[in-house]
């Protein structure tokens, strides 16, 4: 469907099997404020990346680029380079935000369920697909429930609102909203932010399982969430990326001074 | 604005800097002791020999207090890359620095039995290296005080050096009783001298090279 769509508007690019996300020489713009600066960039498949960075760096921008939330912000706009999935330069005008969406899921910092029932809220995404097959609605409420390791917590109670689940459920229904509709990334702005100790290990556990299926792409301040969760780290400033490799490598022994200032809290 | 050198978390520089001076004063102690045991070896100081075993319960008290600092410091600020290798690093370092405080006990042990012989003129043959052991020792101490890593690095050749010339005189005191069959624990007790130099000197090469996988140059 949506890849094939991708496909048939990519005429030069070549997939790289690998590689889920190539950001290639990005330059981002709020009106006249440029917020991203030559941000390049190779994401692979089946793994956790996060971006880090001190607050107005550009790590939300540039997340919001790989699914076009930033469309929704009047003079907001990618201004140079572009930003491939599988190949597919996803900044193109002709492309449907709405179709990359569905490839492109989002996990927000507040938990945001719909005012619907549990049951309502996971099919939300299918219905808006046009799946009107009821079994096969069920089939991937539970499926995806389970995947988001909440089916066991709600089976009972699938048609209650949504709005009784605590914080860190709702995150989870958010979660299994995200992959009902069986997107190939998952982007995490903050996921765990709002959360308890308890309820942000139980997505950190969540996000190791689904990075077997999904690419995540992850925006975090928790510097031991990154260290914990993530099989790649970029650091961004100012708009930058100044560093990016794999965590282990930036937490231990990262290649420029500004990395290790930031991740040892000597930045003021 | 970038500091290099100072956390935005006061506390964590407080902890960081708490540690340091522990470890420094383990260092100190260390070099301390040696000086004190070979002084009581050479000449036949019976006070200094005394302190020197009496000073090993706060070389092995640092070295506790060093544990405990730096588990509360991984506990409380998560330290990551230089941080933590600096916190990993004073682990080691004072381990190293209390087994040096074991060797230089040992010293005094032996030079304690040495005073119930008559004096052997072979005693004389530990001096240079000592003298040589002394002058890194106390190198390496204002290397680590500094974390100074490019100081560090250019004592490892003479370390190496000095380590040669401890084992050939380990080796040379080994010969010694067949020269002198007449004095065989005294001399006996000479060798194991030899060796806990030759040891002390090992333990400084590996301070050394513990210390310069901290690879940046902090101020202190």
């Amino acid at each position: 469907m949506f890849t094939n769509d991708l496909q048939l508007m990519s005429d030069s690019n070549i997939p790289t099997p690998s590689i889920s996300i190539e950001v290639d020489s990005v330059d981002f713009h709020y009106g006249d404020k440029q917020s991203l600066y030559q941000v390049s960039m190779q994401i692979p498949k089946n793994q956790i990346t996060a971006f880090i960075g001190p607050s107005g760096c550009g790590k939300s921008t540039l997340l919001r680029c790989i699914n076009r939330m930033n469309d929704r912000i009047p003079n907001a706009r990618v201004t140079s380079g572009a930003i491939r999935i599988d190949g597919v330069d996803v900044t193109s005008p002709t492309l449907d935000p709405i179709i990359l969406r569905r490839e492109v899921g989002m996990v927000f910092q507040k938990s945001n369920p719909f005012p619907m029932s549990i049951h309502e809220n996971v099919a939300y995404g299918l219905r808006l697909a046009g799946v009107k097959d009821k079994r096969l609605i069920n089939q991937t409420v539970e499926e995806s429930l389970t995947h988001a390791a909440l089916w066991d917590e709600v089976k009972d109670r699938l048609h209650t609102s949504a709005y009784g689940l605590s914080g860190g459920q709702q995150q989870r229904l958010c979660i299994a909203r995200s992959i009902a509709v069986k997107p190939k990334i998952l982007l995490m702005d903050e996921p765990c932010s709002a959360l308890d100790p308890i309820a942000t290990v139980k997505i950190e556990e969540l996000m190791h399982r689904l990075k077997e299926e999904f690419t995540i792409v992850c925006v975090t301040h928790n510097m031991q969430q990154a260290t914990r969760v993530s099989d790649l780290t970029g650091f961004f400033m100012l708009g930058k990326l100044v560093e990016f490799s794999s965590t282990e490598k930036m937490f231990s022994n990262p290649d420029c001074q500004e990395t290790e200032d930031y991740i040892t809290g000597r930045i003021s | 604005m970038l500091t290099h050198n100072s956390h935005t978390l006061r506390e964590f520089d407080t902890a960081l800097n708490n540690l340091h001076q522990s470890l420094m004063t383990i260092a100190y102690k260390a070099q301390s002791a040696l000086d004190l045991a070979i002084n009581g070896c050479l000449k036949n100081d019976e006070n200094a020999i005394n302190q020197v075993i009496a000073d090993d319960e706060d070389l092995d008290e640092l070295e506790k207090v060093i544990d405990e600092k730096s588990l509360h410091i991984l506990a409380f600020f998560s330290p990551v890359a230089t941080d933590l290798k600096l916190v990993l690093t004073s682990i080691r370092l004072s381990g190293m620095y209390e087994r040096i405080g074991d060797e230089c006990v040992g010293i005094a042990k032996r030079s304690k039995k040495l005073r119930n012989y008559p004096p052997l003129r072979e005693i004389l043959a530990i001096e240079p290296i000592y003298r040589d052991l002394a002058t890194l020792f106390r190198q390496i101490n204002k290397g680590i005080s500094y974390w100074d890593v490019k100081s560090l690095e250019i004592l490892l050749p003479k370390l190496q050096e000095l380590s040669h010339k401890s084992q050939f005189l380990t080796r040379h005191l080994a010969e010694l009783p067949e020269q002198h069959p007449d004095a065989l624990l005294a001399i006996s007790e000479l060798i194991f001298i030899g060796r806990s130099l030759e040891r002390i000197t090992e333990n400084l090469q590996r301070i050394v090279e513990e210390a310069m996988l901290v690879s940046i140059i902090t101020e202190s």
